[in-house]
């Protein structure tokens, strides 16, 4: 990838199980406050409950519409924040495209009404015209009015990195004025029982990187950034800068990645090649560290070799992994950290695993930090890579 | 925006593209052309073994399908310059009630975690990948409102930053029987169709076999390609009116246009 310019980011808006909004995330990250718990909102019907960081319902609640799903009143939650950032003048008359990457948020999850049309009832309509409606990029377009693309990017639990990768593209080329991009997923109970039957879910508070995980806890939430043209904005109106992106997968397994992290090694060095940062250069790196068996055990071992001395931040263990909101999620976090100059502690982490090659910060970390990288692997042997810059102006 | 196309390779419940132009041709559009229970993918066992074979769904064997022939077509062979863009309307759908049946027949427990896995909207893409040996840049998306005009434009955005030489981007949508009852209902008389259609695309400056205008605003005197009626309904159904308009591009050397419905409709044109 040859060096492209930065796009800016004039707004974040961020809902997880560590807070409402960003100021609130980044509060409960830097407090080391949070952890997951047996869901509430469905029934847990496996040999063994996993725990789940689910959002207050309160929060998403004024969001909430009797048309919509759950991933879509996360988004608009996630939406109104970033637009209220960023300012009315990011949208108003101009061409703004929206990408948002999700897993639930897209799929025919229609238990109850699959399970009464097989039996011969008529299928609930309403139910459809939800999901129809629901779609999240096509939702929020709508929703604000916009004119520009919309796209909704399944790409399972990279979605959200790759959705404002795409995006910074689409403002480079001169597609958009504005894109508004991040990602979106409610926790369910499909979703729930299938990492269970994977075996890849822990019936403990999940611990990235360390010797003793055991597995991943699920979560939801939602992010959304508001991306403009660098030369669009006054340089006190971004919070940061979308660097560079890089994107490949594995061509190995459909659920295991690469055991030489042959499609993260790709996506790392594009993204590092696009940015132009060296890779002693970069500030710190936020990892996906789903606390998976295999997942950390590709992950460190390819941070170890290619950003060696560079500050580990490991933040699932506040948030759960939100699939396809995780990497948007993970984004804010990232830029919240540059503004801050600091890590939040690795919650979970307590003992280094020799075959991860890689640690993760322990507590709250100082870092003087212009840069920064976020990783997201996902299903099907997905990488992703994203690279920020510091803005000259605080995100919250 | 511009695209070159290199090739295209269509399978669907009524034929390939074949079927289409001959309609176009013999038929003015008029008419509804005949269809099959399912897509035809047997032709796919010429170049994979059972084995193969074995674990790969039907709107898998659609994509890879179509894929090969747009390959075939563009006398090209897989290679890492090349990403992978699939749009779909509603994503792997048959997975997804395979894995809701599983949950439904054994319960939370006894649920197949390969169904869960299998329903994953990316998987598809990733598996044409691992077909075709492909270590490469790979999108998924799943919209009803305007996917083929969304993943043309994903796939024009990567090959204009470089980011790949080639686009193989595939645009599919398969029948089931929950959604063909949804629709009957939701819109009486319109039948479901299903279908993958693929094409080789390149960033617009070299000279392909066709070339792509993403963004057009329509003259009277363009000839307009309309398959709507003739085939059913599918949210990728714009992908057939452009593998139609493709072929007939090339056989008179006129531009084509093909519109895509939704929010925002879109009018792309095909130019010889």
């Amino acid at each position: 990838m040859m060096p492209a310019l930065p796009v800016a980011v004039t707004g974040v808006g961020c809902v997880s199980a560590a807070g409402a909004d960003l100021a609130s995330c980044l509060d409960a990250l830097f407090s080391d406050q949070g952890g997951p718990a047996p869901p509430t909102r469905f029934p847990c019907r496996q040999p063994l409950t996993l725990p789940v960081f689910e959002v207050p319902e309160a929060w998403s609640a004024p969001y909430a519409e009797d048309g919509l799903t759950a991933s879509a009143a996360l988004l608009l939650r996630a939406a109104d924040e970033a637009l209220r950032r960023s300012g009315p003048q990011s949208i108003v008359g101009k061409r703004v495209g929206v990408i948002i990457g999700t897993t639930t948020g897209a799929s025919l999850d229609f238990l109850d009404c699959y399970r009464n049309w097989r039996v011969g009832d008529e299928p609930d309509i309403a139910a459809i015209r939800r999901y129809g409606r629901s779609n999240p990029a096509a939702m929020l377009a709508r929703r604000l009015g916009l004119n520009g693309p919309a796209l909704t990017l399944t790409n399972a639990c990279s979605s959200g990195t790759d959705a404002i990768g795409l995006g910074a593209a689409w403002i480079r080329q001169g597609l958009c004025h504005t894109v508004l991009a991040g990602g979106a997923d409610a926790l369910n109970e499909i979703t729930y029982n299938g990492f269970a039957r994977l075996m890849v879910a822990s019936p403990e508070p999940c611990r990235p990187f360390d010797i003793e995980r055991a597995g991943l806890n699920l979560g939801e939430g939602a992010a959304v950034l508001v991306l403009e043209a660098e030369d669009d904005v006054r340089r006190e109106q971004a919070c940061g800068y979308i660097l560079g992106y890089g994107t490949c997968g594995d061509a190995h397994h459909l659920t295991a990645p690469h055991p030489k992290a042959r499609g993260l090694r790709r996506a790392l060095q594009d993204c590092l090649d696009q940015s132009g940062i060296q890779a002693g250069d970069v500030g710190f790196v936020n990892v996906h560290g789903t606390a998976t068996a295999h997942n950390d055990a590709v992950e460190g071992p390819l941070l170890a070799e290619m950003l060696p001395e560079v500050p580990i931040s490991a933040t699932k263990g506040f948030t759960g992994h939100a699939l396809g909101a995780a990497g948007a999620v993970e984004a804010a976090f990232v830029l919240g950290c540059l503004s801050r100059g600091e890590l939040p502690p690795s919650r979970g982490f307590r003992m280094g695993d020799p075959a991860v090659k890689a640690e993760p910060v322990r507590g709250r970390t100082r870092v003087d930090a212009r840069n920064a990288i976020s990783l997201s692997l996902a299903f099907g042997g997905l990488n992703a890579a994203l690279a920020f810059g510091r803005g000259e102006s605080p995100c919250v | 925006m511009r695209l070159n196309i290199f090739g295209t390779g269509l399978v669907a419940d009524f034929g390939s593209t074949d079927e289409l132009v001959r309609h176009v041709e013999h038929s003015h559009c008029s008419g509804t052309l005949p269809r099959a229970p399912e897509a035809n993918t047997s032709p796919l066992s010429e170049r994979y073994s059972p084995r193969e074979l074995r674990r790969l769904d039907h709107f898998t064997r659609m994509c890879l399908l179509a894929a090969h022939r747009a390959l075939d077509e563009a006398a090209l062979a897989p290679n890492e310059d090349m990403a992978i863009v699939l749009a779909s309307g509603y994503g792997p759908a048959h997975t997804t009630f395979d894995y809701l049946d599983s949950i439904i027949n054994f319960g939370e427990a006894g649920a197949s975690p390969t169904a869960f896995s299998h329903s994953v909207h990316n998987i598809p893409a990733a598996t044409i990948a691992l077909m075709l040996r492909l270590s490469c840049p790979s999108m998924s998306l799943c919209q009803s409102d305007g996917p083929v005009w969304s993943g043309l434009a994903a796939s024009w955005t990567w090959l204009a930053e470089g980011r790949a030489r080639r686009v193989l981007f595939i645009a599919a949508d398969e029948r089931t029987p929950l959604l063909e009852d949804v629709l009957s209902r939701m819109r009486p008389g319109c039948l479901p169709c299903e279908g993958a259609t693929a094409f080789i695309l390149g960033a617009g400056n070299e000279a392909g076999r066709a070339d792509l205008e993403l963004e057009v605003v329509p003259e009277p005197d363009f000839p307009v390609v309309d398959l709507r009626g003739s085939y059913g309904v599918s949210p990728v159904s714009a992908a057939f009116d452009l593998a139609v308009a493709f072929a007939m591009t090339r056989k008179t050397a006129q531009a084509v246009l093909v519109h895509e419905d939704g929010r925002v409709p879109r009018n792309m044109l095909m130019v010889p």
